[in-house]
């Protein structure tokens, strides 16, 4: 008992040793150039990222987007109804127009090569824009449906004058910039947008015409089948751009080399 | 580390831009020499997982870079031959928006812009937008954001494409700085931006890798086979046609002419010692001859 007491007493007595100055350095150095060795993978959370990534969107974009809500908001509460759906209806095209560029910036301002070998690569990038500017469109489009259920009292309206003209412009954008490839594109997208205002133009002459052609139950379906087959369209340019996209096949005026 | 390029090849409808190429990469500094469309971007751009490969593999300690995807990109910097920007940014949000896309948090992508901006010397034009900067200053803003995740494999196109010869000098001492520890593939088809700081050459042309070697070990290959001769100014279109002339000097007494030839091209050559830019040369006439 008394041999373990002395053990212990010994124990107790004795001190850490002082470490030396210079083999802490070198210890700090070795330890330093272990880490640089080591891959640290960055992790950020996904609301993280859509924030940065929707702070690096140009001003333009932002500025457009403020534009078309306060405008929303001036037309519904200021204006007569039927005024500010013909109004709704002729910047809902230019919607699809201005907001589809701002995914192919990428390319269109020669990012896309930077982006695409970074550790966040390009088809997040754009998975992450896809996501923004389709919560920004949804809000209008959201915002135009309740105002004009409620001041119609049906969905006709939103059908016809706002959610028809968003899809097909902005599947006509997709399938533009995925085909066209060069800045010739945007021309393409400034086209489609008047293309697009002309014929609302042309349906709101024949207004009255269209009401009671959508009064009768199969030319309802038919409108119906026309915007399921226009999101199915725009879902698909927006699938075969993202994925031409992620490949590395969306180049833009070059050469191969 | 080693990044071993097995068959790797890859095809644009019919043309085949990049044609079995087989190289074993290791820490160090690689010139990849090859005329303009000889295939060095595509092949850059397959390493850098920007284009898919059409065959072949490449793997990064045994490991295919296919599957370690952002594993492997984490290791990775890139500088393209023509990278744009968009033209709101200034070279500090720039290089703040590829440490974001990095996945560097905002502190050290702070501390490490700070430190490139330096290095760089453009510290002073942080603030100014780039579509104002030089053709050098953009070059240098471009390996700047090569570096910021300190990578191991820096992969840069043409970096001295279109830089007058003091900023040549000036990047071409910035890259071998950086290069420590990493493999660095640096293409160009100016063979003097490679000659003092790569450890081995490599040469492509028409998609395939036609010479690969140390620099000292590819001049031995062709020593006696570099001339140097003073002819008639009248006989010099006849020499270029006949012999691959790489300089031609005007001087007193006729044109002084540097050969690259298997044989003596004229009587009263003198055999000299060839350079980087001869071995050149040599392959692409050897190449042209065999066509």
């Amino acid at each position: 008992m008394e041999r373990i007491k002395e053990v212990e007493r010994l124990l107790r007595e004795q001190k850490k040793p002082e470490p030396e100055k210079d083999k802490m350095e070198a210890c700090k150095i070795r330890m330093e150039g272990e880490l640089r060795q080591n891959v640290i993978l960055p992790s950020r959370p996904f609301l993280a990222r859509l924030w940065e990534t929707a702070g690096y969107f140009s001003g333009w974009t932002w500025g457009i987007f403020v534009f078309f809500c306060a405008a929303t908001v001036f037309l519904m509460l200021k204006v007569p109804y039927e005024n500010a759906l013909v109004v709704c209806s002729l910047f809902t095209p230019a919607l699809g127009v201005f907001f589809v560029p701002e995914l192919a910036r990428s390319f269109s301002e020669g990012m896309w090569e930077l982006e695409q070998s970074c550790y966040y690569s390009l088809g997040e990038i754009l998975a992450l824009k896809m996501i923004i500017l389709g919560m920004a469109s949804g809000i209008l489009i959201a915002f135009g449906a309740a105002v004009t259920r409620v001041e119609s009292g049906s969905f006709l309206d939103f059908e016809l004058w706002i959610c028809l003209p968003f899809l097909a412009v902005s599947s006509l954008s997709f399938f533009l910039l995925r085909k066209i490839r060069s800045r010739q594109a945007e021309y393409g997208l400034i086209g489609a947008d008047l293309m697009a205002a002309g014929v609302i133009i042309w349906m709101w002459s024949v207004k009255d015409e269209l009401y009671s052609l959508m009064e009768q139950r199969q030319t309802g379906l038919i409108l119906l089948a026309v915007l399921g087959i226009l999101s199915g369209t725009l879902i698909f340019n927006g699938v075969q751009f993202f994925r031409l996209a992620g490949n590395g096949e969306l180049v833009w005026e070059e050469e191969i080399g | 580390m080693e990044l071993k390029l097995q068959h790797v090849t890859k095809r644009y409808g019919t043309k085949t831009a990049v044609d079995d190429i087989n190289i074993t990469l290791r820490e160090g500094i690689y010139g990849l020499l090859g005329a303009n469309g000889a295939g060095k971007t595509s092949l850059m751009r397959l390493i850098c997982l920007i284009q898919k490969r059409s065959g072949g593999e490449i793997a990064l300690d045994g490991r295919e870079i296919m599957e370690l995807k952002e594993e492997y990109r984490a290791l990775l910097g890139y500088l393209p031959q023509n990278f744009g920007y968009y033209p709101e940014f200034t070279a500090w949000k720039f290089l703040l928006y590829m440490s974001a896309l990095k996945g560097l948090n905002k502190h050290a992508a702070r501390r490490r812009i700070e430190e490139l901006l330096d290095v760089t010397g453009l510290s002073k034009d942080r603030n100014k937008k780039i579509r104002t900067f030089s053709g050098g200053m953009k070059r240098r803003l471009g390996i700047a954001q090569a570096m910021l995740n300190n990578p191991k494999i820096l992969i840069l196109d043409e970096p001295t494409a279109g830089l007058d010869p003091k900023e040549r000098v000036h990047f071409r001492n910035l890259i071998s700085s950086f290069s420590k520890d990493k493999i660095v593939l640096l293409s160009t088809h100016i063979v003097s931006d490679i000659e003092y700081i790569a450890d081995e050459i490599l040469v492509m042309k028409e998609g395939r890798l036609i010479r690969s070697g140390e620099p000292q070990r590819l001049l031995g290959d062709l020593k006696g086979k570099v001339w140097e001769c003073i002819v008639p100014f009248e006989k010099v279109p006849e020499m270029e046609r006949r012999f691959t002339v790489g300089n031609l000097k005007n001087e007193e007494n006729g044109c002084l002419l540097r050969i690259v030839s298997e044989t003596c091209p004229v009587e009263g050559a003198m055999e000299t010692d060839p350079s980087l830019e001869d071995i050149y040369l040599y392959d692409f006439q050897r190449r042209e001859e065999e066509a």
